[in-house]
């Protein structure tokens, strides 16, 4: 059951910020805020794009900016260059506003890497980690595959899961830093442990829909088919 | 009910009370003419689109229906996008009588917000229509979660459709309740039971909803108990909401929704099925 006090938006690159910004729309990445109405105490995951225009949103809601979850190093996801692109992100939004980036730890020197942030802009974790954004708990599993150190975040029945998990397929696993049988382990085991009524909300807009209940998900991804690590390296593995 | 509260249905003349009320346009055709181009075409001023099955249903599938419900996170996100906060009153309007802009009035009302349906629809509204489409900026829209009591699955409909003390309404057409013709459902017929109130008769000859009192004496001639006795149906849970407004409109009270309703039911094996 929700809890009144949780405050959760889901905004999409181009559309609800960054509206200007044509890679911004043709990426359609999910930026999430999340917090606790009470304390007025939020967080933001992924920031990227338009920082200046996310932190607008913020304050536009009286919430106030207490951290920033990175689900995984990649430029649309934290900022940095991408595609001959330079894409805002941590970097940017910490010289607005100061504040920790929370990364697993696996992670830490690629975010470093791409966006030129330092040791001490960050809060590294291990599995099982959670953080507190006011009185809300969120937890943080990490679930790599896309990349070393991706991670998933759970929260008052939801799941916000970067580019582990999408409505239809997953991350890809043809990447640099990938790794096929980390990611079947990630969503056959890791994940298993999600409820069905858990609302997962993914890392970018690929279909239809923005969200599903894991049960639907489980349904119907085909991720979910293979039953056996082989049969997802067959489907997966390079 | 303060003032300020939208009646489930609700007048054009009644709206000059709530100025503040944001039109949604959910048209939505079962040939999959898409909606949003008859609203491209022309909408009521100022009116935003919403869209039946990206907002207010999750993926269709033979275990869940044609338009399950969305989680209520999900729904709340979507309203968050279309720029409709907790606060904001919400009056919705289709050219079908109702039938898909019942929908979002239902899913809204149910957890506590102030929206209401346009009786007469699109053709109530008489002064130039406009075609550039609206859009509202994002807003923060707190989740709520549905109501259980609200709501029966396919079990729950079955006993209504069995114990004397409650009723199960098909608000489907005569013809697919008899199981005379069935346009996109695998088994024509009814829920064994069920009584037939097609939505479409809670609205006159010339397309506005009944007085409450008649609304009343069509629920209350059928054998219909007021509140949570009564479950509602249709093809896919959209209609029935139809029949739901109308329900409180008539001071009923809020009856309860097979969501899963007749794509659900004619999809599982071994539910009964009536023809007559």
């Amino acid at each position: 059951m929700t809890s009144d006090r949780f405050y959760f938006r889901q905004l999409l690159s181009g559309r609800d910020f960054a509206t200007d910004d044509a890679m911004a729309a043709q990426m359609a990445n999910f930026v999430y805020l999340i917090g606790d109405r009470e304390t007025r105490d939020a967080i933001v995951v992924d920031p990227a794009y338009g920082v200046a225009d996310i932190l607008a949103i913020l304050d536009h809601d009286d919430m106030n900016l207490s951290g920033v979850l990175a689900s995984h190093y990649h430029p649309d996801h934290v900022g940095g260059s991408m595609m001959g692109h330079t894409i805002e992100g941590v970097r940017e939004l910490l010289e607005l506003k100061g504040t920790k980036i929370h990364v697993q730890a696996e992670e830490a020197d690629l975010v470093k890497k791409v966006t030129e942030v330092s040791d001490g802009d960050l809060e590294v974790h291990g599995p099982g980690d959670h953080i507190l954004v006011g009185d809300i708990r969120i937890d943080l599993l990490h679930t790599p595959g896309h990349t070393p150190g991706s991670q998933c975040f759970l929260v008052e029945g939801t799941l916000v899961a970067g580019d582990t998990l999408f409505l239809e397929g997953c991350g890809r696993t043809d990447l640099p830093g990938s790794d096929a049988a980390a990611m079947y382990h990630s969503i056959h085991h890791t994940l298993a442990k999600v409820p069905d009524d858990t609302v997962l909300f993914p890392g970018h807009r690929y279909s239809f829909h923005s969200s599903a209940t894991m049960g639907m998900t489980r349904e119907m991804n085909y991720v979910f088919k293979p039953d056996s690590q082989e049969q997802w390296m067959m489907m997966f593995g390079q | 009910m303060s003032i300020h509260s939208l009646p489930p249905i609700v007048s054009l003349e009644e709206l000059e009370n709530h100025k503040d009320a944001v039109f949604c346009d959910v048209r939505w055709y079962l040939d999959r003419t898409p909606g949003r181009e008859k609203y491209n075409e022309g909408h009521i001023p100022g009116a935003i689109f919403v869209d039946l099955d990206e907002h207010l249903a999750t993926l269709p599938r033979k275990s869940q229906g044609r338009h399950p419900m969305p989680a209520a996170a999900s729904f709340a996100a979507s309203m968050g996008s279309l720029g409709i906060s907790h606060t904001t009153p919400v009056v919705a309007y289709d050219d079908s009588g109702g039938m898909s802009a019942s929908r979002l009035v239902w899913m809204l009302r149910i957890v506590g917000h102030n929206a209401g349906l346009l009786d007469g629809g699109l053709k109530a509204w008489t002064s130039d229509l406009e075609t550039f489409p609206n859009v509202r900026k994002a807003v923060d829209h707190p989740i709520r979660e549905w109501p259980q009591e609200l709501f029966a699955d396919a079990d729950a409909a079955a006993v209504a459709g069995q114990k004397t003390d409650q009723t199960l309404v098909d608000s489907r057409s005569p013809d697919r309740f008899s199981g005379e013709y069935e346009p996109v459902d695998p088994q024509a017929g009814h829920i064994p039971g069920a009584t037939n109130l097609p939505f479409a008769n809670n609205l006159t000859s010339n397309g506005y909803f009944q007085s409450p009192g008649e609304l009343r004496e069509r629920f209350e001639g059928a054998g219909c108990g007021s509140e949570q006795s009564t479950v509602m149906y249709c093809g896919s849970g959209v209609s029935a909401c139809h029949n739901l407004l109308a329900f409180e409109h008539a001071g009923l009270g809020k009856a309860r929704l097979y969501a899963g309703s007749w794509s659900q039911w004619s999809n599982s094996d071994g539910r009964p099925v009536s023809r007559n």
